[in-house]
């Protein structure tokens, strides 16, 4: 590059950097909120949230994988992705067995909870997986907040086998 | 006007251009922190487990737009692999320009992949911004280095490790004005959210009950000051208002070392309570903080001045260096266990890693402080004395 020729190469690393900033600190300027534009990404940082008092009931979802050799594994909605990122699987339990997403999307979705379910457990051959939802009465102020042994009500949400069709389920 | 824009640009060359102690020494430990760090951030969450998700849960990535919409498994799988042999490249230092080449383009381009599914805004320092400006402006390979090792070898003089050359500082600067443009937007986003982050009564108070009902129901550490926010509002409004205050000052970080030491270690607590207690993880944003302290210092009080002299043969260590690199990066998809070198099967996840770092930085931000206060009284005492 002319530009650059003869140039100490100091003053190079000088002029990249602030036109990088340049362009970095007039990119946050322009995309504002949009999360399209990463690496340019502006940290919001709960600004626009809502915190409303918590609700009077929780949930939470349990994975019964149930193995060939008849062996049932336990799991919680946790060791799927890093801690903070359950949100992603229960988008996926959700879409799985939504009445709201016709048979194309369901199917891609029980896909992706058959693949996840799959990888948290390793090296062993599942033939079914149950998705259950169990439910407990909350007091947000109480100590402890909830009951974990008394749950209010269990549900099965829905059930896959191998090749993910469900097989029966209620919720 | 012309004065005035000379002078500025000359104020910002000077301000991006000024000393660090260790520099030099500093980015080359502060490099191999970064490559293990990544390492680790990229074993928790591969890209390859992406691949599983339903294309409904994909939102637009500009960046992304060439893909098809449904790359196969090898595709992610690859883009992880490469970035991790990058990584350990990185990691020795060796052909570091190459490797971090390799690590800018993988890390933005792996984490492109992993915001069109989830998006977490803090990784862009750890995937993007610190790769690029160490690309375009720094060299974290000239100590602490395999490349060092051989320039030495070669009859190249060794680089002094309190070089304060403007490719030694001027990435730290450079990030460090990136950092201070992030955390002073999130600062306007509250002043322009105000009736939502000041105006909603109880808004931590409600966030870390939710919280602390999450925290029971998973059988973790609960938030032990939860309920005592809720009942005192004005200690809720009193948070709000320093978190507020606390971003839209951190530009006081670019005046003195000292200022940023305090805003730094300050933000560090911060992450920590909002890790332990709010279960609200910033983690891969961790790693950008490490810009500002001296390892280099560190090292020597261990008694580490240098690399130890690595007796292998140049050929030899290279063969191993890039054999090294290519193994990690082929078995990273493959094996597990390859994974749980870095996370200690699993233990050290992105909440947990805050645990000990949360007393670190309180004892840090104490130290600053104290210090700041001896800055304070000395500067009176000149002053006092100037004008007598």
């Amino acid at each position: 590059m002319r530009f650059f020729n003869g140039r100490d190469p100091e003053r190079i690393r000088l002029f990249l950097a602030k036109a990088f900033l340049l362009f970095v600190i007039l990119g946050l300027l322009v995309v504002e909120k949009r999360k399209g534009a990463f690496p340019i990404v502006n940290w919001q940082m709960f600004s626009y949230l809502l915190s409303p008092f918590p609700e009077s009931t929780t949930s939470e979802f349990e994975f019964h994988a149930i193995t060939a050799d008849n062996r049932k594994v336990i799991l919680n909605i946790y060791p799927f992705y890093p801690f903070g990122r359950e949100i992603v699987a229960r988008g996926i339990v959700h879409g799985a067995f939504s009445p709201e997403k016709n048979a194309e999307q369901q199917y891609e979705y029980q896909r992706a909870l058959w693949a996840m379910v799959n990888r948290a457990v390793p090296g062993r051959n599942i033939n079914e997986i149950e998705v259950w939802r169990t439910e407990w009465e909350v007091d947000p102020l109480a100590t402890p907040p909830l009951d974990l042994n008394n749950p209010t009500q269990r549900v099965l949400v829905g059930r896959l086998g191998q090749n993910p069709q469900p097989i029966g389920g209620g919720r | 006007m012309k004065n005035l824009f000379f002078h500025a640009h000359r104020s910002i060359d000077r301000w991006l251009l000024h000393s660090e102690s260790n520099a030099a020494g500093r980015v080359g430990l502060f490099r191999i922190l970064y490559a293990v760090f990544f390492l680790w951030h990229l074993s928790d969450y591969t890209p390859a487990n992406l691949h599983e998700l339903p294309n409904e849960m994909n939102t637009p990535i500009r960046l992304n737009d060439w893909l098809p919409a449904d790359p196969p498994v090898w595709f992610y799988e690859g883009v992880g692999g490469i970035l991790a042999a990058g990584l350990v490249l990185l990691m020795f230092g060796y052909r570091t320009s190459i490797a971090t080449a390799i690590v800018a383009v993988f890390g933005v381009f792996m984490e492109s992949l992993m915001s069109s599914a989830d998006s977490e805004l803090s990784s862009v320092f750890v995937s993007a911004y610190i790769p690029i400006v160490f690309l375009i402006c720094g060299d974290w390979g000239a100590t602490w280095s395999v490349d060092a090792v051989l320039r030495r070898r070669a009859g190249a003089a060794a680089v002094e490790l309190a070089d304060a050359s403007p490719r030694f500082v001027l990435p730290i600067h450079a990030l460090q004005v990136i950092l201070v443009a992030l955390y002073v937007g999130s600062g306007i986003f509250k002043v322009l959210g105000w009736e939502r982050w000041i105006g909603q009564e109880h808004f931590l108070g409600n966030l870390m009950l939710y919280h602390r009902i999450e925290a029971y129901v998973r059988e973790i550490m609960v938030n032990p000051i939860a309920l005592l926010v809720y009942h005192y509002p004005i200690i809720d409004l009193t948070g709000r208002v320093v978190v507020m205050v606390f971003e839209l000052t951190f530009f006081m970080t670019l005046f003195n070392h000292r200022l940023r030491a305090l805003y730094v270690s300050a933000a560090l607590i911060f992450h920590a309570i909002n890790g332990a207690w709010v279960l609200v993880t910033f983690t891969s944003v961790l790693i950008v903080y490490g810009l500002f302290v001296d390892w280099h210092a560190l090292a020597v009080r261990f008694r580490l001045n240098t690399l130890p002299d690595i007796q292998l043969p140049s050929g030899i260590l290279r063969v191993f260096v890039l054999t090294t690199a290519v193994v990690f990066g082929a078995l990273w998809n493959r094996t597990p266990a390859v994974h749980t070198l870095f996370t200690f099967g699993g233990t050290i996840d992105p909440r947990v890693i805050w645990i000990p770092l949360g007393p670190i930085a309180v004892a840090w931000f104490a130290l600053t402080l104290w210090r700041l206060s001896l800055d304070l009284q000395t500067w009176k005492r000149a002053r006092t004395a100037a004008i007598s």
